[in-house]
C-alpha cells in the first residue's frame, strides 16, 4: 500500500461497540502513522471530541445508547471539517440515504474488505483540502 | 407432518365414493347390504322397525275387518231368529184360537205360518254354528205340524167317520198344545243362544283388539326406544369424543363401539378422523408459515447479527495477512482466537434462527425451562430489539420454571408477543418487561411493553384471526399464539390501558416431578 507518505498526523477516531473493530482498525492505523482514538458508545465519543478534534470520524450505526446518526449530527455541529464515515451490519437504503443527506462523507456495510475502508480514508484525506495533509500516492 | 398422512389422503381423494381408510369397509358394507337381518346400520333398522309396524297395522286392519263381517253377519242371523220367534209365536196365536173357537181358518193361518216358520229356520241351517239346533228344530217344528194336522184331521174325519171321543180329543188337543210350548221354548232356547254366542264373539273381537292394541303399544314403544338408542348412542358417543377432541386430545376416535350397531356412524367417525387429521395438517401450515413471516421480520436484525462477526473474522484475518511477520506472538494467539470466538458467535446466531424455524412435529412435547426459552428467544431477537430501541428489563425467576410442551411452538410466542411488543412502541422504542416464575402451581410469563396501549374495541379482536392493525402483518400471530397455549392447556390473556402499555401474560401447567 501507498498510504506511508504522511506529511502531518492524522487524527482518527473509531466509534463500534464491537471491541474486537476498535481493536484492529487502531492496530493497522497505528502502523500507518495516524492517530487512532477508540470508543465502544456514542457518549464517550462526543466527550473527547468535545476536548480534541478529529479529521476523521468512523463510526457504527446501530449502538445502544447514542446511535451513529447522533454521533454524525453531534460532529456537524462541533466540527463541520471532519469527515464521518459511517461502518454498519445493518445496511439499508433508506438510513445510508439519511446518512448522506446529513453529510456524511462515506457509508460502508460490514462486513467490508480493509482495502475499501482504506481507500475511503484516503479519499477523505485528499478532500480535507488542509494544506500539507495531502497525501501523494 | 409427515409425507404419510399425505400419501393417505392422496389416495383418499382419488378413489371414488365414500373413502374409508385402515380398512376393509366395503365388504362390510356390503355385508351389511346383503343380509339386511343384521341390524348393523340405522338404515337397517329404521327399515326393520317400519316393517314392524307395517306388519302390525295391517294386522290390526285385517281383524278389524274380519271382525265387522263377522258381527255383520251375526245382526243378518239375529234378525233371522227374530223371524222364526215371530212366526212360531203367531202360528201359537192361531193354534190357541183355533182350539178356543174352531174355527178352520185360525188352522189354516196357523199352517201357514207353520211354513213360514219353516223357511226361517231353513235359512238359520245353513249357519254352521246353528246346524245343530236347528236340526231339532226342525224335527220340533215337524212334531208340531203333524199334530196340529192330527188334531185338524179329527175334526174332518167327524163328518164320515165315528167321532172321537171326548177323551182321545182332548189327548190330541193336550199333546198339540205341548208340542206347541215345545216349540216356543225350543225357539227361546236358540234365540238365547244366538244373542249369547253374540256376545262371545263381540267380546272375542274385543279381545281380538285389545291384545292387538297391546302388542302395538309394547312393540311401538320397544322399537321406539331402540331406535333412540341406537341413533342417539352412536350421536352421543361420537359428540363426546369430539368434545374430548375440542379439549385438546387430538386422538383417532375408536371406531369399535358403535362400528356393530351403526355403520353409518362409523363411516362418519372415519370421515372424522380424516377431517381431524387435515385441519391438524392446516393448523401447522398455518403454524409453520406464521413463523416464517415472524422470521422475515426479523432478518434484518439476524443480518445484523451475523455480519458484526463476519466482519470481525475478515478485520482480523486481513490485518493478520497484511502485517503476519511484525505482529508479536501474543497478538497473533489474541487475533487467531478472536477469529474462532466470532465464528462461535455467528454459528450460534445461525443456529438459533435454524432452531426456530424449522418446524417441529407438534407431538414432539418435551420438559421446557421458560426461563431458558425466554433467553434464547430474546438472544435470537436481540438486534431486532436493539434496531427498534428497545431496553430490556429481566424480571424472570432465578430458577427454572419447567414445563411441558413444544419449545419450537413456544418460542413461536414469544416471538410474536416480542416483535408485537416492539412494533407498539415504534421507532421511539421503549421498555419490555419480562416475568418469568412459577405461580399457583403454573408456570406464569408476562412480557409488557411500554407502548400506547390497546384500545378496548380492538382489544377484543387481537386473538381473532387475520385481525391485524398494520401493514405488514399477516393477522396470524397472536391468533396461533393463543391457539399454540391452549394446546398446551394454557391461557393466554391480555391486558392494557391505554397510553400505559400492553401486557401478554400466559400460564402453562407446571411440569409435575
Amino acid at each position: 500500500m501507498s498510504v506511508e507518505s504522511v506529511v502531518q498526523t492524522i487524527r482518527l477516531l473509531v466509534i463500534d461497540d464491537e471491541v474486537i473493530v476498535g481493536k484492529r482498525l487502531k492496530q493497522i492505523f497505528d502502523k500507518m502513522g495516524y492517530e487512532v482514538e477508540v470508543r465502544t458508545d456514542g457518549a464517550s465519543a462526543i466527550e473527547l471530541m468535545e476536548q480534541k478534534k478529529f479529521d476523521i470520524v468512523i463510526t457504527d450505526l446501530k449502538m445502544d445508547g447514542m446511535d451513529g446518526m447522533q454521533v454524525l449530527s453531534r460532529v456537524r455541529e462541533l466540527n463541520p471539517a471532519t469527515k464521518v464515515i459511517i461502518i454498519t451490519g445493518y445496511a439499508q437504503l433508506e438510513t445510508s440515504q439519511q446518512a448522506f443527506r446529513e453529510g456524511v462523507f462515506d457509508f460502508i456495510a460490514k462486513p467490508f474488505r480493509l482495502d475499501e475502508l482504506k481507500q475511503v480514508i484516503l479519499r477523505a484525506i485528499k478532500e480535507q483540502h488542509v494544506p500539507g495533509n495531502r497525501v501523494q500516492n | 407432518m409427515g409425507d404419510d398422512n399425505n400419501s393417505v389422503y392422496g389416495s383418499s381423494t382419488s378413489s371414488t365414493g365414500p373413502v374409508m381408510p385402515r380398512q376393509k369397509p366395503a365388504s362390510r358394507n356390503r355385508h351389511g347390504f346383503l343380509y339386511f337381518r343384521s341390524l348393523n346400520s340405522i338404515r337397517n333398522k329404521i327399515i326393520f322397525s317400519l316393517l314392524s309396524v307395517y306388519v302390525l297395522g295391517s294386522l290390526a286392519a285385517v281383524a278389524a275387518l274380519y271382525s265387522t263381517s263377522h258381527i255383520e253377519r251375526k245382526i243378518d242371523l239375529i234378525e233371522s231368529f227374530y223371524e222364526l220367534n215371530q212366526k212360531v209365536l203367531e202360528t201359537r196365536r192361531y193354534e190357541k184360537n183355533y182350539l178356543l173357537y174352531g174355527n178352520d181358518v185360525d188352522l189354516l193361518s196357523a199352517l201357514d205360518y207353520l211354513d213360514e216358520a219353516r223357511s226361517a229356520l231353513d235359512e238359520l241351517r245353513h249357519e254352521k254354528v246353528f246346524a245343530h239346533a236347528s236340526s231339532r228344530g226342525v224335527i220340533e217344528l215337524e212334531t208340531y205340524a203333524t199334530r196340529l194336522k192330527r188334531v185338524y184331521s179329527t175334526r174332518l174325519k167327524r163328518i164320515d167317520q165315528p167321532p172321537l171321543s171326548p177323551e182321545e180329543s182332548a189327548r190330541y188337543r193336550d199333546e198339540l198344545r205341548e208340542q206347541g210350548h215345545e216349540l216356543t221354548q225350543f225357539v227361546l232356547e236358540v234365540d238365547a243362544l244366538a244373542r249369547k254366542g253374540v256376545e262371545e264373539d263381540t267380546r272375542r273381537y274385543r279381545h281380538v283388539a285389545l291384545v292387538i292394541l297391546a302388542s302395538a303399544l309394547v312393540v311401538g314403544g320397544v322399537l321406539s326406544l331402540s331406535l333412540i338408542r341406537w341413533i342417539i348412542g352412536p350421536l352421543e358417543y361420537i359428540r363426546q369424543a369430539v368434545a374430548q377432541i375440542m379439549r385438546g386430545e387430538l386422538t383417532d376416535i375408536p371406531v369399535e363401539p358403535v362400528s356393530k350397531g351403526c355403520v353409518e356412524c362409523a363411516d362418519l367417525i372415519r370421515s372424522l378422523n380424516m377431517l381431524f387429521h387435515v385441519l391438524e395438517d392446516k393448523h401447522n401450515q398455518l403454524i409453520q408459515s406464521a413463523k416464517l413471516a415472524a422470521v422475515g421480520k426479523v432478518t434484518a436484525g439476524i443480518a445484523h447479527e451475523i455480519n458484526n462477526p463476519l466482519n470481525n473474522i475478515s478485520l482480523t484475518a486481513e490485518v493478520l495477512l497484511e502485517d503476519l511477520p511484525n505482529i508479536e506472538n501474543d497478538d497473533r494467539m489474541e487475533m487467531v482466537s478472536d477469529i474462532v470466538t466470532q465464528a462461535d458467535r455467528a454459528r450460534e446466531v445461525v443456529r438459533h434462527l435454524l432452531d426456530f424455524s424449522r418446524s417441529r412435529k407438534p407431538s414432539a412435547w418435551e420438559k421446557v425451562d421458560l426461563v431458558e426459552l425466554i433467553r434464547t428467544t430474546q438472544s435470537l431477537l436481540r438486534n431486532q430489539l436493539r434496531i427498534g430501541r428497545v431496553n430490556v428489563r429481566d424480571e424472570m425467576s432465578k430458577y427454572p420454571v419447567i414445563v411441558m410442551g413444544n419449545p419450537n411452538q413456544l418460542q413461536q410466542v414469544l416471538v410474536n408477543i416480542f416483535l408485537n411488543a416492539c412494533q407498539a412502541m415504534g421507532e421511539e422504542g421503549g421498555e419490555i418487561k419480562i416475568i418469568a416464575r412459577e405461580d399457583h402451581g403454573t408456570g406464569l410469563v408476562e412480557i409488557s411493553d411500554t407502548g400506547p396501549g390497546i384500545s378496548e374495541d380492538i382489544r377484543r379482536n387481537v386473538f381473532d384471526p387475520f385481525f391485524t392493525t398494520k401493514n405488514t402483518g399477516t393477522g396470524l400471530g397472536l391468533s396461533l399464539s393463543y391457539s399454540i397455549i391452549k394446546e398446551h392447556n394454557g391461557e393466554l390473556m391480555l391486558s392494557s390501558e391505554p397510553g400505559k402499555g400492553t401486557a401478554f401474560r400466559f400460564t402453562l401447567p407446571l411440569h409435575s416431578v
